[in-house]
């Protein structure tokens, strides 16, 4: 019986998909199963006579007695390495190696997984990541500057025909058109950015006073939109949250947004308070508006970005779908709902609710 | 924008037409230009030779030769009270070029 599960053993080992090695500490190869022999194009008998640092170049030397040692005192490793074909081809390999001592013998056994197909996409996938970032880089610079060319001029020529009293009717149409629809593209690339950067972490968090914030986007829409929106804020003081700069974006976006679809004047109100919810604290952020609303079909879609395929509705940007990312980033919600309940088309109300920042004093 | 008598501007910026773009807003304006370079060492060279320095310097941070920081830094040993605007798509800049500011003594 014991013989049987013996060779048992021996046949599964051979006819595994992971290449299987034993050696001694001094290096020479013992045993081998099939899988190493084909992937590295030896015969068993050829590499029973060879030793490790022969297939493992990586070890050779110092860099062997070294690797011993560190076997002895952890027992177990799994590391990366290569292999080194008969033809001068080299495989990538992912290992697993114990150290044993059987009869008074010492041993190691390795387990090696070819991992050719994980390193050429893990290669091809940082080679998308440069040219992401080459692009991102591209319109964050390149693509801003003409922007700004454009705009600047476009402002000027406005300018210069106001003046002039040359830019009334379908004329001016001409001239704020391009504007507006540079000043939107402008912040699309800015959005990306921004993304962009805070997925690789390049944004600290921070105590930020949800007081102080709301004051400067409230002073901000009111002075540059004028006649236009209405914004009616009171003041708070000493809320403060953990977040990073990126939080004044979460609320220019939602106001962005309400003067964006309104048609003519918009009233936004923005609210502050304090709300306890499954025992966590959370500032509540509210902003209404009393624009068009949305209708209860499009509220869960607002939120998200586009899919490939996705044609962009009008308008959408990535305003929303940047709220919804930094608010998650800072351990947040935002939900959106009826300024009026029941009734969508008396404006929508955005609800920002960001954890309090446990020791309220920003230190 | 105004500005005092006699003072003037320059332009450190790579992108012609945005050189271009000032120089049409600062003749509507009616700001005297000093001079415009297209990279930083042209712009030190400039500012050295100009007669009449120009008050405020607008700087793109990214130029060919050098950092916007750095023809910041050179300008600002020359004339230490010259009033220097960045221009710069990247937030990270902006912390930067205060602190490269106030070290100007």
């Amino acid at each position: 019986m014991l013989n049987r599960l013996l060779r048992l053993n021996e046949f599964s080992v051979n006819r595994a998909m992971d290449m299987v090695f034993w050696v001694k500490p001094g290096g020479h190869i013992i045993n081998v199963n099939i899988a190493l022999c084909r992937a590295l194009k030896y015969l068993k008998e050829e590499l029973v006579k060879m030793k490790m640092p022969d297939i493992d170049p990586s070890l050779a030397g110092p860099m062997w007695s070294m690797f011993v040692e560190g076997m002895k005192y952890a027992g177990s490793r799994a590391y990366e390495s290569s292999l080194l074909a008969r033809d001068g081809s080299v495989i990538p390999v992912e290992v697993t190696c114990s150290y044993l001592i059987y009869n008074d013998d010492e041993y190691m056994i390795a387990f090696a997984r070819d991992i050719t197909a994980r390193k050429r996409s893990e290669k091809a996938l940082l080679e998308a990541r440069d040219q992401a970032e080459l692009y991102l880089d591209l319109m964050g610079h390149d693509i801003s500057n003409m922007h700004q060319i454009a705009l600047s001029q476009l402002e000027l020529a406005q300018e210069t025909m106001a003046d002039e009293g040359r830019l009334e009717g379908g004329e001016k149409e001409l001239i704020d058109t391009p504007i507006e629809a540079l000043k939107r593209s402008a912040m699309l690339i800015d959005n990306v950015r921004k993304l962009q950067k805070l997925r690789a972490g390049e944004y600290k968090e921070e105590a930020m006073d949800l007081g102080i914030l709301l004051a400067g986007v409230a002073r901000l829409y009111s002075g540059i939109q004028e006649g236009i929106v209405t914004i009616n804020y009171t003041p708070v003081n000493g809320c403060y949250v953990g977040a990073n700069p990126l939080l004044k974006d979460v609320f220019t976006n939602l106001v962005d947004n309400a003067v964006k679809h309104s048609n003519g004047h918009v009233t936004i109100n923005i609210g502050v308070g304090r709300i306890v919810d499954g025992g966590s604290v959370f500032y509540r952020v509210t902003v209404d508006d009393d624009g068009p609303g949305i209708p209860d079909e499009k509220k869960k879609e607002v939120f998200h970005r586009l899919k490939r395929g996705q044609t962009m509705a009008r308008g959408t940007g990535l305003g929303l779908y940047i709220v919804k990312t930094l608010v998650e980033s800072f351990h947040g919600r935002v939900t959106l709902e009826d300024r009026v309940p029941g009734d969508y088309t008396l404006g929508a109300r955005f609800i920002v609710d960001l954890p309090v920042r446990g020791d309220e004093h920003g230190e | 924008m105004s500005m005092e008598n006699n003072a003037s501007v320059a332009i450190v910026d790579d992108e012609v037409q945005l050189v271009r773009t000032y120089e049409l807003l600062f003749k509507k304006r009616h700001i005297p230009m000093a001079f415009a370079a297209y990279n930083g060492g042209e712009a030190v060279e400039k500012f050295k030779k100009e007669a009449s320095r120009p008050r405020v310097v607008i700087i793109d941070y990214r130029l060919p030769d050098m950092s916007g920081l750095d023809v910041m830094r050179e300008i600002l040993s020359i004339a230490p009270k010259t009033r220097i605007v960045f221009i710069s798509g990247d937030e990270g800049v902006r912390q930067e070029s205060l602190e490269a500011g106030q070290r100007r003594s």
